[in-house]
């Protein structure tokens, strides 16, 4: 039986080449969308899709307030991967009108609200119109997160979820990223192992790349998730 | 008074050589069809020889010969089989029958449209799986009911235990059904073949079910006899033993009725499946075998009375009974949508209208168990749970359900979700009315009505047959449509258009 065959049985054992693969063959006439922040993990299920000679959207949300390198990294992964389209499907709302409506600092006051605005609402946008949504979330980046299905139904935005990389963790996606030459946020090589935007995240002391924490994610709060992959089952 | 004569079905049974008529011979014809006592004989095989209700009249007046088929019921004790025993269920069906599979109100699976060519095709093919059919109908103990999800816990396997060693303990043990339908080599019919039945079998159908007093998913109050596990604190303590119940009635027949079962007395779970013998063997001695229509154990109940009844009881039980066990109302379950499961994993219940896998669900459920293989169960509401699911399982069956437009069960309105229909036309020859056509279209305006009243998520079951005899237990139901006729005898003829 070849790899992806519609009568493979998928499970959580399923190794992940092949699982990626059912993923292309099962879902062949559906829009497969993988959206990305272009964290090591991103870059590296970009890759193994790549590989696989699928070509999904993939989409980003340029919050307006990501690092330079961070666009720097966008723009070196459009020219590594050709055959995908990059899209943004971030929020038009600028930081100053965005100041006008909900006062300055938003970010400070209301983390919740500013991450709504500007990752949580365009999400719903993003994913409009698709009928897969492949993310690279995996289940050691947190409680929140550990009982991640390799696929699910997202209650959240009423889309097939498809988490392929559920079982990986941040070593196994280093080696995957070095092993494949894989463009990666040179962040990640300065002490910041989760990077989201420029005013709520920081560099953790002492952190490698090989090592994963949001400890430097929304470090004034007790805030760890934007929101956009929380388990909201009826 | 002399005793009254025996039925007709009586004579045929004990004609039959247990089981046997002429069933091989007409098997190996070109009929297409059984008359005679062969009719009521193949029943205890698992079979109903129906025609098309819909071409009946118009066949008939064209001098042309009726639309046969069978219906093949496949006994599964507490509704458990595997991932390859559905899907090969499945092929059968979908090869030999009307290509649907159809979950009984009992817990188990029905095959209508098989053509009589296809009869032994079809009953050799499902014992292939280790599936059988014997005694899915008759006049023996029919299906035994038990709780299916795979809860917690001890309790629910041993509820599933005993289910699954009452329908061996009495299976009818004549050879006739490997002759007919699995090639096995005839017998003489000797008076030792049936120890326990002997040649005339019980007088009537027998139901069984094993239930627990946290959650009567069975409905165990409307069987003959009920094996009802009473739980304290996570443990069974014993079973309190109900007779009597059953739910068949006539129209226009004052003296047959529905009946609740009453508790006979408490006993300890090791005697559970002796109780169930002997209530069986006073049904057996003492039913009624001249009229059909009051030869439900029932009857029996109404004409004794418990504590006669009780006292037949003790004289043929080596252990005593105690007082049954006082319980409140029992609360039940219908086991849909996602639930953990006590080794870790999880299952996944899915609603099937009136137990009908037809269409998209069909299509949902093949994509489901042969990409996960999980374990399938069928519950007394007509639903299917799959089980043994890692997270992933269960993702991917919501998933699949949800592209092949399959409404899950919390998106259900509570009106639909605890609805209940037979088949009724156009295969069985008993209805006088339709059901599982109508019942859609009522739900839609139920919904309606109870939405606009604000009251979506209020549970109430509702349950449609298509005559009074109560396959889908109408009468336990808050709310049921029980199919008659506008012809003042109540019979078959004409029945209500829709």
């Amino acid at each position: 039986m070849s790899i992806g065959s519609t009568l493979d049985r998928v499970d959580e054992s399923t190794p992940t080449e092949q699982f990626i693969a059912w993923t292309v063959e099962r879902f062949r006439n559906r829009r497969l969308v993988i959206t990305t922040s272009f964290g090591m993990e991103g870059c590296a299920l970009i890759d193994m899709y790549a590989a696989q000679g699928a070509a999904p959207t993939v989409v980003y949300l340029d919050t307006m307030f990501l690092f330079p390198e961070t666009y720097a990294l966008r723009d070196r992964m459009v020219q590594r991967y050709p055959l995908m389209t990059f899209v943004n499907r971030g929020t038009s709302l600028t930081p100053e009108a965005q100041e006008a409506i909900y006062g300055p600092e938003l970010w400070q006051r209301n983390p919740d609200q500013c991450c709504h605005i500007r990752k949580v609402e365009p999400m719903r946008g993003a994913l409009s119109g698709a009928d897969v949504w492949v993310t690279a979330v995996t289940r050691s980046q947190g409680t929140l997160r550990s009982n991640m299905p390799l696929i699910a139904w997202d209650w959240q935005y009423q889309i097939v979820k498809v988490c392929p990389l559920a079982n990986w963790d941040r070593p196994r996606v280093w080696q995957y990223v070095r092993d494949h030459n894989v463009p990666y946020n040179e962040l990640h090589e300065r002490g910041y192992p989760s990077i989201g935007c420029t005013h709520c995240t920081a560099r953790v002391e002492g952190a490698l790349p090989t090592h994963y924490t949001r400890a430097g994610r929304w470090r004034e709060s007790e805030k760890t998730e934007c929101g956009l992959h929380s388990e909201s089952r009826p | 008074m002399a005793p009254k004569p025996e039925s007709k079905v009586e004579v045929a049974k004990r004609n039959g050589r247990h089981l046997r008529g002429n069933i091989a011979e007409t098997l190996a014809s070109d009929a297409t069809h059984f008359d005679g006592d062969d009719i009521h004989l193949l029943k205890f095989h698992g079979t109903y020889q129906q025609d098309s209700r819909d071409q009946r009249r118009e066949l008939e007046r064209a001098g042309q010969e009726k639309a046969y088929s069978f219906m093949v019921r496949v006994a599964i004790p507490a509704g458990a089989v595997t991932a390859d025993q559905y899907l090969a269920l499945e092929k059968i069906a979908g090869g030999l029958s009307d290509g649907t599979l159809r979950v009984t109100t009992r817990q188990g699976f029905q095959l209508h449209g098989v053509l009589k060519g296809n009869l032994k095709a079809t009953i050799a093919g499902i014992n292939q799986e280790l599936l059988t059919t014997i005694s899915a109908c008759g006049d023996v103990q029919r299906n035994v009911m038990g709780c299916s999800a795979p809860l917690a816990d001890a309790d629910h396997a041993s509820v599933r235990q005993v289910a699954e060693t009452l329908a061996r303990e009495l299976r009818p043990s004549s050879h006739a059904y490997h002759e007919i339908w699995l090639d096995g080599q005839k017998q003489i019919s000797s008076e030792h073949e049936e120890p326990f039945y002997g040649d005339r079998y019980l007088p009537r159908k027998f139901k069984t079910a094993v239930g627990l007093s946290i959650d009567n998913c069975v409905d165990i109050y409307s069987q003959d006899v009920g094996l009802l596990a009473v739980v304290v604190d996570g443990r069974i303590q014993g079973f309190n033993l109900l007779v009597g119940g059953g739910l068949g009635m006539t129209h226009n027949k004052g003296d047959t009725t529905a009946r609740l079962a009453e508790p006979l007395g408490f006993l300890h779970t090791a005697h559970g499946v002796d109780a169930v013998r002997i209530v069986a063997a006073i049904f057996r001695d003492h039913g009624n075998r001249s009229d059909r229509r009051h030869a439900r154990l029932k009857y029996l109940l109404a004409e004794w009375g418990i504590e006669r009844f009780r006292e037949e009881f003790q004289r043929r039980a080596p252990f005593r009974l105690a007082a049954a066990v006082p319980l409140p109302p029992l609360p039940f379950h219908d086991h849909l949508g996602r639930h953990r499961q006590p080794d870790g994993r999880s299952f996944y219940g899915v609603f099937i209208q009136s137990g009908r896998i037809v269409g998209n669900v069909k299509t949902a459920l093949h994509e489901i168990v042969t990409r996960c293989r999980p374990g399938v169960r069928l519950t007394g509401q007509q639903n299917v749970l799959l089980t043994d699911l890692d997270a992933t399982g269960i993702g991917i069956a919501e998933c699949i359900l949800r592209e092949h437009g399959v409404t899950l069960p919390h998106e259900l309105s509570a009106a639909r979700r605890f609805s209940m229909a037979c088949p009724a036309l156009p295969t069985c020859g008993l209805a006088v009315a339709e059901s599982e056509r109508a019942i859609p279209a009522i739900l839609d305006q139920f919904e309606s009505e109870l939405e606009s009243l604000g009251l979506r998520d209020v549970p109430v079951t509702i349950r449609m047959t298509g005559c009074p005899n109560g396959c889908a237990r109408p009468y336990t139901a808050d709310l049921a449509f029980v199919g008659r006729t506008t012809s003042m005898w109540g019979g078959a003829w004409p029945a209500i258009a829709w």
